[in-house]
């Protein structure tokens, strides 16, 4: 373990005067080269001449006083958020030489913050997936320990953090894709309330679900990035018209405040050295005086199979538009216009994905549909309202996935066991609330983290916990690697 | 034989300003192909819809004008398929199923059958909001081109879908329907009815004793009528020659005139509808509503039933109410004192009549002169200062040239030397005159024919040149039979 | 099972995705099981009065008035080989031998 600056840090640091952005830019390129070719984080890096002429920038920014809030800060962006300047292709095959003509809402809002994007990272092909193994550019690895998977589907965006190959970066999350590999590499992830930032510009998986969040080595980092890219957008309908949240100069919460309260169901299924690690933290919150109180939430038992209908039946139709046609495959022979479509889909697509798209108009067809889809609302119903009065009277905490960072190969084999490391965090999700993901310790050298749910718009609440619950663990800033 | 049809008429908001869910063109006509579209429009991913306001006051107009019952919320529904034109494979469109909600959940509409001059109540189905998709176009013929050529400029245009009940009692009341529901929604100001594909009609028809028929791609009002006809007249033959009418979709070849079974066989869709989780539903606010009442308070019906309390014929007023600028311009002449009667006749039937032989359009309101120019003739008219056919037959066709000039300038000068041009056509004409005075009266119309060309364009009453000639002509008489 | 395959079969009809005979194979065994275990919700809300919930806030969706432009040239990302020379796209349409 060794620890690296955290993005505050170096803006401080830059604006003393006392590190050249220009210096660290390069800092960052050496730890990508150095780590990119075993862990595989990056489907596009940005060239490192790029890299430094804005950082360049940057520097003369600092110099005459100019510098916005992510002046020459090193952001590596999820390859299935819409960059201009660089391809976006979602780890498939489908997009693979495709550069959209617009960017995200987040990307403008990144860039204008002064940010510069060094790359956009791998992940799971169109972000179905939870170990980020499914990409049609090879699996991403754990820089904690190379068998093991980073957690998915923002793998990338959390393994490069965990090398210092970036200061902060974008992520999706759908049903965990945020707080799994958040929870995986010792890094703080952010899936914000529904609708606090703007989906423009995503590749949409679950659009009811997801929501684009920071990743970050400190929750200060975290609530920073947040505070940049949150806010209404006028071009997504499901944002929330609010202004851009407060985050990045909140103080740590103290006992008293707020209280915690633990589901049993949102435990009672982890692996001993995962529950272990989350007791040991909830013990530490309570020896500080916090209250941490028992509680129950029977819905979440449904809450797993609810939101893989939901996901799966918004994808299939999301991912209906790649038909050969706007996005073209060499690889298909013209000929019979639905022929063409189902050749170039099976070519275009991976496996997980075809079988994703298969069960979702599955759940949509006639004769399916009530008892699939319609049903899995209802339950999602059911969801929300629970974790609403709950998150009312209490902070709601859990370990952040079940298990330890599995090994390669170890989960994908069995789709049911894959679904199950999902299954505390597809419940933020489903009620729409914002829950965080943080280090809470370690387990045989592997990261262990912990997920903390709050009601609706309560992101200065977990951020605030964040910050209390870092100064405990002292895991600010870490990074896998020999210091 | 009886027949049974409904229609289900499309029909583009051409004047919305914009597409439904970006701001490209409602009017793509005047763009080279591809040059009307965003990443909206063309479904990129990650770009998000969101409704324009004028497109949902116009549809919520119409539902107000079609007597509809309108919910308290609007939903958009997903309905998927694949076909080039449809960018991502499926149509952002209203269905009144799976949590969808239409603009109008049921109404009636009554026209004029102008046949019998009775008012006809059909009752509406429902009215759905959707996108049009974009326009295919093959090299040579549709069962053998290569490629279909795609054009999105049309794509995401707001459509309305207007679906009757199987109300309509024959292929010409059909057509009068089409035609009174196209000038409802151009009084609306929601469409241009005259651009080319604005509209287009699918038609379920049966006879007794068979199953329906659905004929689609119809596409003028003319056609409605000949199309139906025509299946008509083909389902009562295979009745009556004891065979059965099979139920199937059967598509209308406007050149040949015949209905002929599809050809290319669309491949047998299941829509997988479900709530566009992109499109949070729209509240139908007190503010929206009272926009669509006003909007929509200018309907055919009642502008009529203005114009016949002020004395108009049926036939004339109806001309008039079918041309709405021709509607507006009457009621505003007739507002700032003009005699109805002579308005009536000048902008129903002679007016009206210049611009047809023209070939202009009389529903371009740029052809017709401001209402103050039309009181200002017909107070000329009313005054006795010149007669109807010389406002008709020397002024009409100057406005009809140049509608904005100013009344002044067209007016013809007056003959004030009626007697002289008399004499000098007595003078001219001996065969004729002698004619009269041998007892043939008809010559006297020749005679006032000359004295009328005489005038060369000035204006003269035609009864004065005959009053005078008459007097002329009996003086002559008296001498003569001296002799 | 049999059953469950062919609403797979049906299903991947829908989708619209080629797959190889063997590929359908061990597609309706693995999707079978899922939708079996997926069927679970079914049984949760079945007897049940609640609504279903289709956007997680229940928010109306705001109208648009007019959001800057933002037209894209096709040229911009898809390759010139696909446009003929009006601009159209050309999407394969009819088997030419």
């Amino acid at each position: 373990m060794r620890k690296l600056k955290t993005a505050y840090e170096l803006v401080e640091a830059y604006r003393n005067g006392s590190l050249d952005p220009v210096e660290h830019a390069w800092r960052v390129i050496e730890e990508i080269g150095r780590w990119e070719g075993r862990v595989n984080a990056y489907i596009t890096l940005e060239a490192p001449e790029a890299i430094i002429i804005q950082a360049e920038e940057a520097r003369e920014r600092y110099r005459r006083g100019e510098h916005r809030p992510l002046e020459g800060v090193l952001v590596a962006v999820k390859d299935n958020i819409s960059t201009s300047f660089m391809p976006t292709t979602a780890a498939s095959r489908m997009l693979e030489k495709y550069i959209p003509p617009f960017n995200a809402t987040v990307v403008e809002r990144l860039v204008r913050a002064g940010a510069i994007v060094v790359g956009k990272t791998n992940m799971d092909e169109f972000a179905m997936g939870s170990t980020s193994e499914f990409s049609a550019f090879g699996p991403v690895r754990n820089p904690w320990d190379l068998e093991r998977v980073p957690g998915g589907s923002s793998g990338g965006s959390a393994a490069c953090l965990a090398y210092g190959g970036c200061d902060l970066s974008l992520g999706s999350d759908t049903g965990g894709s945020i707080r799994l590999p958040a929870a995986y590499t010792a890094t703080v992830g952010i899936k914000p309330t529904y609708g606090l930032v703007s989906r423009y510009g995503l590749i949409p998986y679950g659009n009811s679900l997801e929501q684009i969040g920071p990743m970050a080595r400190s929750v200060k980092d975290a609530a920073l990035l947040l505070e940049v890219i949150g806010g209404w957008d006028p071009r997504d309908s499901t944002s929330l018209r609010i202004d851009p949240p407060k985050l990045s100069n909140l103080e740590p919460l103290e006992p008293g405040e707020a209280s915690l309260c633990v589901p049993r169901e949102m435990v009672e299924g982890s692996e001993e050295p995962v529950a272990k690690v989350f007791w040991n933290l909830m013990g530490k919150l309570e020896s500080e005086g916090f209250e941490v109180l028992e509680a129950s939430l029977p819905e979440v038992s449904k809450a797993l199979p609810a939101y893989y209908i939901i996901a799966l039946a918004e994808a299939a139709s999301n991912l209906a538009r790649y038909d050969g046609g706007l996005y073209p495959r060499e690889d298909v022979e013209a000929g019979d216009y639905w022929r063409h479509v189902a050749e170039a889909r099976a070519r275009g697509f991976g496996w997980e994905v075809k079988k994703r798209i298969v069960l979702g108009s599955y759940a949509l067809s006639e004769g399916y549909r009530d008892e699939y889809y319609i049903a899995a609302t209802k339950v999602r119903r059911l969801v929300r309202d629970a974790v609403l009065r709950l998150a009312r009277k209490c902070i709601i905490a859990s370990p952040a996935a079940p298990i330890l960072p599995p090994r390669l190969g170890e989960r994908i084999t069995d789709p049911l066991l894959l679904y199950a490391m999902d299954v505390y965090t597809v419940v933020a999700n489903l009620a729409g609330v914002p829950a965080l993901a943080m280090p809470a310790g370690f387990s045989q050298g592997l990261p262990v983290g912990v997920q903390f749910m709050a009601y609706r718009l309560g992101e200065d609440l977990l951020v605030r916990l964040g910050l209390t619950v870092e100064e405990m663990t002292g895991l600010r800033g870490v990074a896998a690697g020999e210091g | 034989m009886k027949a049974k049809i409904g229609l289900e008429i499309h029909v583009q908001l051409s004047e919305a300003g914009s597409k439904l869910f970006c701001d490209c063109d409602s009017e793509y006509r005047k763009y080279p192909p591809n040059r009307n579209v965003c990443p909206v429009c063309l479904g990129l991913p990650g770009a998000l819809p969101v409704p324009s306001k004028r497109a949902l006051t116009l549809a919520l107009a119409a539902a107000k004008a079609f007597n509809c019952k309108i919910p308290e919320r609007i939903v958009f529904t997903r309905k998927h398929y694949f076909y080039p034109d449809l960018p991502k494979n499926y149509q952002i469109t209203q269905f009144e199923k799976v949590g969808g909600a239409p603009v109008c959940l049921g109404g009636y509409v009554e026209f004029l059958n102008t046949d019998t001059w009775e008012w006809v109540r059909v009752g509406i189905r429902r009215v759905n909001l959707e996108e049009d998709p974009g326009r295919t176009y093959y090299e040579g013929d549709i069962l053998t081109s290569r490629y279909a050529l795609v054009d999105f400029n049309r794509s995401g245009v707001p459509l309305l879908e207007i679906v009757t009940e199987p109300d309509v009692r024959s292929p010409r009341e059909a057509r009068l329907l089409v035609e009174y529901i196209l000038l409802t929604l151009e009084y609306i100001g929601a469409t241009n009815p005259r651009l080319e594909g604005v509209f287009r009609v699918d038609a379920n028809v049966s006879v007794e004793g068979g199953e329906r028929v659905e004929v689609k791609n119809i596409g003028s009002t003319l056609d409605v009528e000949k199309a139906l006809k025509y299946e008509i007249g083909r389902q009562t033959m295979i009745v009556e020659r004891g065979g059965k009418v099979e139920r199937e979709t059967r598509h209308w070849d406007a050149a040949r005139g015949v209905t002929k079974p599809l050809r290319y066989k669309e491949e047998e869709a299941e829509y997988l509808y479900f709530p566009d989780p992109d499109l949070p539903p729209v509240r139908v606010t007190e503010d929206l509503l009272a926009e669509a009442s006003k909007t929509a308070s200018r309907s055919p019906k009642a502008i009529f039933e203005t114009v016949r309390k002020l004395g108009v014929k049926r036939e004339i007023a109806w001309s008039i109410v079918s041309s709405p600028p021709a509607a507006d311009r009457f009621l505003e002449a007739v507002r700032l004192g003009g005699d109805p009667q002579v308005l009536a006749r000048m902008v129903g039937v002679d007016y009206k009549g210049e611009l047809r032989e023209r070939g202009l359009d009389p529903n371009d309101p740029s052809r017709w002169p401001p209402a103050k120019t039309l009181t200002e003739l017909a107070k000329l008219v009313s005054t006795g200062e010149y007669t109807y056919d010389s406002i008709k037959g020397l002024v009409l066709p100057r406005l009809a040239e140049n509608p904005g000039v100013e009344v002044k300038a067209v007016l013809p000068e007056k003959v004030s030397d009626i007697d002289s041009l008399v004499e000098e056509v007595l003078k001219r004409e001996v065969k004729a005159v002698r004619d009269y005075l041998s007892g043939k009266k008809k010559a006297l119309n020749y005679l006032v024919g000359a004295v009328m060309r005489a005038a060369r364009g000035r204006a003269l009453d035609p009864r004065e040149a005959r009053k005078r000639l008459m007097e002329r002509l009996e003086s002559m008489k008296e001498p003569q039979g001296e002799g | 099972m049999e059953d469950g395959c062919r609403a797979v079969r049906r299903a991947v009809e829908l989708a619209r995705i080629a797959f190889t005979s063997e590929e359908l194979e061990r597609l309706c065994k693995e999707a079978s099981r899922i939708a079996e275990y997926l069927a679970s919700v079914g049984e949760a809300v079945k007897g049940l009065d609640v609504e279903p919930l289709y956007h997680v806030w229940e928010e109306e969706g705001g109208l648009r008035d007019r959001i800057e432009d933002r037209r894209v040239p096709l040229e911009s990302f898809l390759p010139p080989e696909r446009l003929d020379g009006e601009g159209r796209v050309k999407v394969p349409w009819r088997e030419v031998k």
